[in-house]
């Protein structure tokens, strides 16, 4: 639905012409969603605990940079979508504060990671899959029960040392140690920055 | 930042605070000044985003992978179905067992046709003519001659032995005998 002025969308220009308020180019939108709208949608299911919001979220502070984009440095577009995307998952809690969900869920003890199909199909990678077994399997079994305890059981850390009978902060740090394994081959191979 | 979260904190400790955060393991005080530096501090926001991304896939690994030996008194847990699915019949082991009882069952077959001529399997082999044809042989009193029959069964009849007559040739010789009353009556 391009006009004589060109589309909108394409072109960054708004219908009126005012060059000071052009928005981001929609190719440029589309680039900033193909390198950031994953780990953005990664960092929201962790702040809202729930697959189908963070989602909408994402959405949402896309939405923002298509319309106040153009205002961010371009050197420091990720942190402000980032801070974008916060402020919009804010705002939701709020907004399920007022429709009677209660905001505790998020301040006290948070509920496990919810995720749609969809949200899990776009976070979790095959290859990803099978190199964190492989890499499961090295680890220490103590260090490998704390983890299967804790991920998929869903149990506490409390209940599990309670379980094992040792201190707390035994737990903690297997599950520690476990991570920091896992979380150096995220950096190093799965995902280096 | 307020609260007992130290700002300080950077690599390893970072990411293992995003951790607890994600898990939800962190108290009120820790998370509310946590979620302040997530407003500020981009390497935090993005701590967390991997924190998540590797926890979704830790979960998946974790349930595909082997149980590790309980060291403790744990109870004995029951596989989820995901790990029991492995040792189910796959359609292609489905196929393997089909073919394998099919070869034994030409295989008994075989060893069957192999026994006396005068087996059943023998005799039903042999009869391959129509109950039409047996009826109009047996009417014509020529079964005997044109049946290919065995001595053995000759034998038997000249024994005086009572063999026992099936219940269809009854049915086809009263339908021979009614055909041809009908026939009758239609010449007169």
């Amino acid at each position: 639905m391009a006009s004589d002025d060109g589309d909108p969308l394409e072109t960054g220009q708004p219908p009126d012409g005012n060059a000071h308020r052009a928005r981001l180019p929609i190719q440029t939108v589309r680039e900033l969603y193909e390198v950031h709208s994953r780990e953005l949608l990664a960092f929201l299911v962790g702040v809202l605990r729930d697959g189908h919001a963070a989602d909408e979220v994402a959405q949402a502070a896309f939405a923002r940079l298509m319309e106040v984009g153009h205002e961010a440095r371009a050197e420091t577009i990720k942190g402000w979508l980032f801070k974008v995307g916060f402020h919009e998952a804010m705002a939701f809690r709020r907004r399920q504060a007022l429709q009677g969900k209660t905001l505790k869920n998020y301040t006290v003890r948070r509920d496990p990671l919810l995720a749609n199909e969809t949200v899990h199909d776009e976070l979790v990678r095959r290859e990803d899959v099978a190199k964190l077994k492989e890499l499961l399997a090295e680890l220490p079994p103590d260090q490998q029960h704390v983890v299967r305890q804790r991920m998929y059981e869903g149990k506490t850390f409390a209940v599990i040392a309670d379980e094992l009978n040792v201190p707390l902060g035994t737990v903690l740090t297997r599950m520690r140690l476990a991570m920091e394994k896992l979380q150096k081959w995220w950096k190093r191979d799965a995902y280096p920055t | 930042m307020t609260g007992s979260f130290d700002q300080t904190l950077n690599g390893d400790s970072l990411n293992w605070l995003a951790v607890q955060y994600v898990l939800g393991e962190l108290s009120e005080s820790e998370l509310l000044a946590f979620e302040e530096r997530l407003e500020t501090d981009l390497a935090v926001c993005e701590a967390v985003a991997a924190a998540v991304r590797l926890t979704f896939i830790l979960q998946v690994a974790v349930v595909d992978s082997p149980v590790v030996p309980a060291f403790a008194t744990n109870p004995p847990r029951v596989l989820p179905d995901a790990t029991v699915h492995s040792f189910k019949t796959t359609p292609r082991g489905s196929w393997l067992v089909l073919a394998g009882a099919t070869t034994a069952a030409a295989v008994l077959l075989a060893a069957m046709s192999l026994g006396p001529a005068s087996s059943p399997s023998t005799q039903l082999a042999r009869v391959d003519r129509s109950a039409s044809e047996l009826v109009s042989l047996w009417r014509t009193g020529s079964a005997v001659a044109e049946l290919d029959i065995d001595d053995a069964d000759v034998e038997l009849a000249e024994s005086g032995t009572e063999v026992a007559v099936p219940d269809w040739l009854f049915a086809a010789v009263s339908l021979e005998q009614s055909n041809a009353a009908g026939n009758s009556t239609d010449e007169r």
